[in-house]
């Protein structure tokens, strides 16, 4: 019986030691106040000081409606966006053709930071494509500044995720629909189902599961964005793109503030587990009353 | 009608791939400065070294857990899975203070074993969920029959179990190297010298050294996405041919 449990005991610890212990140190950290050059001397208990530096700091209300801005909009284009080409893929047969695949496939596998650089090297003043091909064809006298006027750069960043993440959602989406039963789609047609009805009453509520899935873990990754903005932006023109994940990075290593640091993550795992909440609570719903 | 919609699904993709090919025009020319470019090389070996390591750590470690965990009827087995999903999903950012304090203190800053060590924890959970849904459908009977025979867990393991589940192991190793070769936050944070830094964060830095040198840095993308899409396009087969071994 020992013999058993030890043997599971190497994963168990390293999830510990480096999964979860730290975060339980972040949040024992975030009541004291603690500097990142000197992290074992000096400290003091200060009690919930870090979290009233955090709630009153405007920087900090900044990137937390910026965060949540961008959760909402990219999850809401990409869903749809995304269901609208699954649906298309799958009606026009081409769900398995090698091309198509091909191109859903490529952007997924691209490292962030590297999609990020090839969308900035797109949108850069003198040398991206985008600029270049709009003055060829005289559309616009001097060059756009993407990536440095506040709502162009959130445009930017927008792109580059959607264009990572639109074919991630496409293939969950297409793979569900490719799964639903042949008989099913045949007895709608016999029922006179046409059109936007398929879509209505069949393809979203059969897959609505998966879609509600999907939400859930889109969301939990889209508000700890980080690497694209950080290397598209670094958070500017003048903390216009900054998100949580920036600010974090920023008590952390700019300021080196190691309490006020692991207060506002800590703040972010509760963002991310009310969300989490919220859509879970959502999925039991759906999927009681549909069984 | 179909027509029209396939030729627009084509369109759409093309449109869709357009970064790729104008990164590929501006790193014509520039690969011969970019292969002299000593930091690009570090990183590039660096992470090739971690990748490999931690592809290697991962396999080895979840494939005995897993195995452990669906031949046995363990009260860890739900605590692990728990875990697992726990360390799979919360914001990262709220570990890197805690890691970099308790690294720099016991010296792992900077070093490729440092970063091994939290590049396991972090792509352990896939590849455990993964192993653990494939050990359960190795039918529980072989195990029996090699017991009878006298063969103990670690015989079963290594000669039962093991060589049936080699696709699953390959494609849980480029998995784990994919993670690796793309995480930019962790290793960006855990490593301060340029020259102990992995691809994505020394490809995220380029510009603030090389301020306009777009040629060198659409040619290091370049080099950084071939393997990428090499071992993408391998376990994409692998997952699909499973996937039809199931439906068969």
């Amino acid at each position: 019986m020992k013999a058993k449990n030890l043997s599971l005991m190497p994963v168990l610890i390293i999830f510990i030691l480096f999964g979860i212990v730290p975060v339980f140190y972040s949040g024992f950290m975030s009541f004291q106040g603690i500097w990142l050059k000197t992290p074992w001397l000096n400290k003091s208990f200060v009690y919930f000081d870090n979290y009233r530096l955090i709630l009153t700091d405007p920087q900090c209300y900044q990137a937390l409606w910026h965060t949540l801005g961008f959760v909402l909009i990219t999850l809401g284009i990409e869903v749809s966006a995304g269901f609208c080409l699954a649906y298309a893929l799958f009606r026009a047969t081409m769900g398995k053709h090698y091309l198509i695949q091909l191109g859903l496939f490529l952007p997924l596998a691209t490292p962030a930071v590297l999609s990020a650089q090839m969308w900035r090297l797109f949108f850069h003043d003198s040398q991206g494509l985008l600029n270049r091909v709009l003055e060829h064809l005289h559309m616009i006298s001097q060059q756009i500044p993407w990536l440095s006027e506040p709502v162009l750069a959130w445009f930017t960043i927008g792109v580059a995720e959607l264009w990572k993440v639109t074919p991630f959602v496409t293939v969950v989406l297409l793979s569900s629909l490719l799964n639903i039963p042949r008989q099913t789609w045949e007895a709608a047609y016999l029922d006179g189902a046409k059109g936007w009805k398929c879509i209505r009453f069949i393809a979203i509520p059969l897959i609505r599961k998966t879609i509600l899935v999907i939400i859930l873990f889109r969301m939990l990754d889209a508000i700890r964005v980080f690497d694209l903005v950080y290397v598209m932006t670094q958070g500017g023109p003048g903390g216009a793109t900054d998100v949580l994940g920036l600010f974090v990075y920023r008590a952390l290593f700019s300021e080196m503030a190691m309490g006020k640091a692991s207060a506002a993550s800590i703040i972010m795992i509760g963002l991310a587990g009310v969300l989490a909440l919220i859509i879970f609570l959502v999925y039991r719903k759906y999927t009681k009353d549909y069984e | 009608m179909n027509k029209i919609l396939k030729i627009a699904l084509f369109i759409i993709m093309f449109l869709w791939l357009m970064p790729f090919f104008w990164t590929i025009a501006l790193s014509i020319g520039h690969y011969a400065n970019l292969l002299e470019n000593r930091l690009f090389l570090f990183s590039l070996r660096n992470s090739i070294f971690i990748g490999l390591l931690t592809a290697l750590l991962v396999v080895s470690l979840a494939s005995w857990t897993a195995f452990r965990m669906t031949r046995h009827n363990l009260k860890l087995t739900k605590v692990i899975l728990l875990l697992a999903l726990i360390v799979s999903i919360y914001p990262q950012v709220s570990v890197a203070g805690p890691l970099f304090i308790v690294f720099s203190r016991i010296s792992l800053i900077n070093t490729l074993s440092g970063l091994i060590l939290v590049y396991t924890t972090f792509s352990l959970p896939l590849v455990l969920w993964y192993l653990y849904a494939y050990f359960q459908k190795i039918p529980m009977t072989l195990d029996e029959a090699a017991a009878v025979d006298g063969a103990g867990p670690w015989t079963i393991f290594i000669k039962i179990i093991l060589p049936q589940s080699i696709p699953a192991l390959t494609v849980s190793g480029v998995l784990v190297f994919l993670f690796v070769w793309n995480e930019f936050f962790l290793g960006f944070v855990l490593t301060i010298d340029e020259h102990a830094r992995p691809l994505p964060t020394a490809l995220a830095l380029f510009t603030s050294r090389y301020e306009t040198n777009w040629g060198e840095l659409s040619a290091a993308s370049v080099i950084a996405a071939i393997p990428v899409f090499l071992l993408s396009l391998y376990t994409k087969k692998a997952f699909m041919m499973e996937k039809d071994e199931l439906e068969e």
